[in-house]
This record gives C-alpha cells, sequence and structure tokens, in this order.
C-alpha cells in the first residue's frame, strides 16, 4: 500500500489536471467576490446605502432580492461561506474524475492488479489521494475567500475559537463529498460520464429539492440534506450548535455511506 | 519450485456462458508455454482471470508454489490487450511510474531497459504519439521492471514489423534461456511460436482441449510413410540394412518410416521382394497448422 500511495502523490504533483483545477478554484472566488463587490458599488452609486439603519424599504428589498443584506462581507465572512458557491465542490469533482478514472480509462489499473495489489488498496490509495487534495483545495479556497474579503471589505468581526470548530466541519463536508466523487468513479470508471454526474448532481439536485420543498406544505427544508447544504449549515459566525450538529450528522453519513458503496463497488468491477 | 502457475477448476462467466471452462493446468518453472486458440477461445480471458483484471466464478489460482498474491506479483510482468501506458508522458516518465508501484523506488538502469527495446531514439516524444510498434516495445519494458520470474504476454508481436517481431522473440529466447524467466504468450502466429515456445496449450471454447510439449508436438507433426505389414519384425530386420534404425517406429502391425518419404515405392519394392505382405502403405503426418486447426474445432 505504501507503494501505491508513493506512486499515487508521484502522478497526482505531475498532473496537469491539478493545477489547473486549483487555479480555476481561485478565479471563480476572486471572479464571484469582484462581483459582489461591483454591485455594491453600482447601488451605492445609485444611492442605495448599504447601512442597515440608513435604507429606504425599497432599497432594502432589492438588496435582500439580490441576496447581499447588510455588513455580510468582510474577510472572516468569506472566508466561511467560500465553500458555500456551488461551483466549487465541482471543481472537486472534476478533479477526481479525470484522476482517479485516468488509470482505468488508459488501463493503467491493469498493470496494478498484475503486481498483486488488490482492488480495496487501489481505490483506498486514489481514495486517499483526492482526499488530500479536497482538503488541500478547501484549505486555499478558506485562504482566497479571507484575502480577497480582507481586500474588497475589512478583516471582519466576531473572530473566535468557533470560526476553527466552522472550518473543520466545512472540512468534514469536503470529506464527504470526496467519498461521493470517489464513489461515481468508482461506479462509472469513465472519465466523461463520471466528469457529467459530478458537475450534474450537486448543481441540479440542490434545485430539484429546493422545488420540492414548494410542494411540502410543512415547510420543511429537505434541500439542506443534501451534502452542499451542510457548508451553509456551517457558514456563519452566528450559526446555531443545532444547526453545526445537523452539518456534522449528515456530513459523517454521506462519508460513510458513499465510502463503503464506493468500496462494496470497487471489490467487484472487472478492470 | 514445482510451478510458477497452476489452475484449478479455473472458470469464468460471461452472461451465464463459460467463456473459461474449468481450466486446470501447471506450468512450469523455465517454461515458454504458448497458449493457441480461435479468436474468442478465451485465451484473453483466461490470462485476465489469472493476472486478477477478472474475477473467476470457480477455481483457484497459485503462482510460486502457493506464495502469498501481493509477493507473487512483484515477480510477474506482463502486457494484455493493448500495453496500458500514460499516454501524456516520455517513456522514461512511464517506466519511472511503474517502478514505483513494483518497489517504491525509481532503480538507475531505466535508461538500459529502454536501449534493450529499441526505444533509445525516442528521445522526449510523448507516448500518446507513438506508433503501436513502439507501444508494444515500451510494454514489454514495463512488463520487465523489476527483473520478473514470469511473464505473461497476450499477442507480444502484435504491431511489430518483421524486425521488431525477431527482436522480441531473441528477447524472450534470452530471458528464458539465460534468466530462466518463464513465459506464457497467447499468439496466433504458430510459425513465431514455434520457434519460441516448449509447451502448448490448445484452447477451444473456453476449455482446455490439449497440452503437449514441443518435441511432441515435432515428433507427430513429423512426415513419414505408414506401412502396414503382416510380420513386423521381419520387416524391420529387412528395412534397417537400407535405412537407419532410428528412422523406423512400429506400433502394432504398423510401422512409421521416416525421412525417406521420398523412397515411398523403392522401400515397398522391397519389402515384398523379402516375402512381407503389405497391406497399407501411404503418407502421414501433420502440419502443424492442421494439427492445430482440427484441435480448435476448424
Amino acid at each position: 500500500m505504501r507503494e501505491l500511495l508513493r506512486y499515487e502523490f508521484h502522478k497526482l504533483f505531475r498532473a496537469r489536471v491539478l493545477y489547473v483545477c486549483a487555479i480555476v478554484l481561485v478565479l471563480l472566488l476572486v471572479f464571484f467576490t469582484g462581483i459582489d463587490k461591483l454591485t455594491e458599488l453600482g447601488l451605492e452609486s445609485l444611492g442605495v446605502s448599504m447601512a442597515e439603519n440608513e435604507a429606504d424599504p425599497a432599497s432594502l428589498e432589492l438588496i435582500n432580492m439580490m441576496g447581499m443584506g447588510f455588513g455580510t462581507n468582510s474577510g472572516l465572512v468569506r472566508m466561511l461561506t467560500a465553500l458555500t458557491n456551488m461551483y466549487l465542490p465541482i471543481v472537486f469533482g472534476a478533479f477526481i474524475a479525470v484522476f482517479v478514472c485516468s488509470d482505468y480509462g488508459n488501463g493503467i489499473a491493469k498493470n496494478i492488479l498484475t503486481k498483486g495489489y488488490s482492488r480495496e488498496e487501489m481505490f483506498f490509495a486514489k481514495y486517499i489521494t483526492s482526499l488530500a487534495v479536497s482538503i488541500c483545495f478547501s484549505l486555499l479556497a478558506f485562504l482566497i475567500g479571507f484575502l480577497t474579503g480582507t481586500l474588497f471589505w475589512n478583516v471582519g468581526n466576531g473572530w473566535s475559537a468557533k470560526v476553527i470548530l466552522l472550518l473543520l466541519l466545512q472540512l468534514l463536508t469536503t470529506t464527504a463529498f470526496n467519498a461521493f466523487y470517489n464513489f461515481l468513479a468508482s461506479w462509472l470508471k469513465k472519465v466523461p460520464g463520471t466528469l457529467i454526474l459530478s458537475i450534474a448532481i450537486p448543481v441540479f439536485l440542490p434545485m430539484i429539492l429546493t422545488l420540492v420543498e414548494l410542494f411540502l406544505s410543512n415547510g420543511t427544508n429537505i434541500s439542506m440534506y443534501w451534502i452542499g447544504g451542510c457548508y451553509v449549515l456551517a457558514s456563519s459566525i452566528n450559526a446555531a450548535a443545532a444547526d453545526m450538529a445537523l452539518s456534522a450528522i449528515i456530513s459523517a453519513a454521506y462519508l460513510a455511506v458513499f465510502t463503503v458503496l464506493g468500496w462494496l463497488l470497487s471489490k467487484t468491477r472487472e478492470v | 519450485m514445482e510451478h510458477v502457475l497452476k489452475t484449478t477448476g479455473l472458470t469464468k462467466k460471461y452472461d451465464r456462458k463459460a467463456v473459461v471452462n474449468n481450466i486446470s493446468m501447471t506450468i512450469a518453472p523455465g517454461d515458454v508455454y504458448g497458449f493457441i486458440g480461435r479468436n474468442g477461445a478465451g485465451k484473453t480471458t483466461f490470462m485476465r482471470v489469472v493476472l486478477g483484471m477478472a474475477l473467476p466464478d470457480a477455481g483457484e489460482i497459485s503462482f510460486f508454489d502457493g506464495e502469498p498474491r501481493r509477493i507473487a506479483g512483484q515477480k510477474i510482468g506482463s502486457i494484455i490487450e493493448a500495453p496500458a501506458l500514460f499516454g501524456g508522458c516520455t517513456a522514461l516518465e512511464n517506466l519511472k511510474r511503474f517502478s514505483l508501484l513494483i518497489s517504491g523506488d525509481v532503480p538507475d538502469n531505466l535508461g538500459e531497459l529502454i536501449e534493450l527495446v529499441g526505444l533509445s531514439d525516442a528521445g522526449k516524444k510523448l507516448v500518446g504519439h507513438y506508433s503501436l510498434g513502439m507501444k508494444q516495445r515500451l510494454g514489454l519494458a514495463v512488463a520487465m521492471l523489476g527483473n520478473p520470474q514470469f511473464m505473461v504476454l497476450d499477442e507480444p508481436v502484435n504491431g511489430l514489423d518483421p524486425a521488431g517481431i525477431k527482436d522480441m522473440r531473441d528477447t524472450i529466447n534470452v530471458l528464458n534461456r539465460e534468466k530462466g524467466v518463464t513465459f506464457l504468450i497467447s499468439s496466433h502466429l504458430l510459425d513465431e511460436l514455434s520457434r519460441t515456445v516448449t509447451k502448448y496449450g490448445i484452447i477451444n471454447d473456453g476449455v482446455l482441449v490439449e497440452e503437449i510439449s514441443a518435441t511432441e508436438l515435432a515428433d507427430k507433426c513429423r512426415q513419414s510413410i505408414a506401412i502396414t505389414v503382416d510380420d513386423t519384425a521381419k520387416a524391420f530386420a529387412v528395412l534397417k540394412d537400407v535405412i537407419p534404425a532410428d528412422d523406423i517406429r512400429i506400433a502394432g502391425m504398423e510401422m512409421n518410416v521416416y525421412n525417406h518419404t521420398a523412397e515411398a515405392s523403392a522401400l515397398n519394392a522391397l519389402l515384398v521382394r523379402n516375402g512381407i505382405a503389405v497391406s497399407s502403405l501411404g503418407s502421414a503426418g501433420y502440419s502443424i497448422e492442421n494439427y492445430f486447426i482440427e484441435r480448435m474445432g476448424g
């Protein structure tokens, strides 16, 4: 297993997809932060005050419609909300689809099995490597979010140990996404199919769940039970303990389920 | 060591059809085992199951007298179907990556290996731009990493030009004779196999129809005159005065005379003159091709 991990990490640092995905992640964060800042500047140029106690009702309505709120931007806020952008987990998925599935697509997996490695070893070596990348991408997102937020607004208020806890909860959610994407890769073993599902599911499933919510009379917020919802539950310095606990439980559940499913699939699939 | 590979009742089914059907075979150390069969006979599937790429439905596989698979795997090299290579890397980078799988380290002699398979001129060309023959050569280099004791080659000369085929044959012969590497090779090129193989396995519709050594096959495929006489002892005494005794084989009331097929009528006349009744006389023996075609159900 040690040799297999050395092989995977050797391949990782020479994989173009790693650096492309890292750049895309940074650009996405800077882009969306920049858009928000420009929108804010635009509103202010129209005379809309971004200070809560000065805005008129019409301005309030406009600002709320745009999802901007008051005092919502700072280095701290951008750091905590970096991963709530639905496009960022897709970057993880794209990386895993290409990196994990390429060995199956080009037949390299045959050579790995010939050397006596088991299917489980092969699955977990790729799982661990992609987990390391996903966590690094998450840390990078936190850093870029903080830097851009600080650059465009300010460092932010409310720093405490709770910030660390919230970030750790989001990293737990990242591990759940990693398990999900590895499950897709283990199931499909083809780059195109895995890539399509890695993009489509995180984009469309929350939309579908939100639509379903409209038809539920009891007002249940079922979209929060998707993996991406766990980022949202742990993205505010004012997050309730119950929400944080829910984020942890849901993330852990997805992590366990998709890890086991991916492992079971890897044991039986032919190469 | 008694066996490099031993399978017992190995079976693999796809859609309930047995593509590999209850195959029990043994490859001894030093063998060059040639696997012969028609397209779709099950040769490649057998190799894939043996190497772990496909999971068997029944049977057992044992390497090197029952060594654990992980340890045995380090001593096995293979090319199955097309060579599995990193298209976006050079030959050297490919060998580095596969070396890490074997030992976790990159040995110093990778350049020698590239030279051995005739890819010195490839330089920094990416493998994705290689011809089929170049990929086959690099695939062989990858299979030779870690000095394997057993190599499984599926159609190894596929895509090679005549010079490449000769190089491949010479490499196999050198590895076998000088380093004692055992081979399992599948090929459609009977003539090419016959120059290398020490034992044949004939497979048809997933069933191992026959195993035969190269020596036995050569013997069966030798052309001879088959003569049925009433007194083989007397006939032998007459014939050995004119031809070497080693050229005469007796089985029951039939004699086979080798190496004198052009003298059939003269030998017949000699026997008759000496009072031996000849009830039948004709040519016997297979060409290698016909021998295999008959057993492959052709």
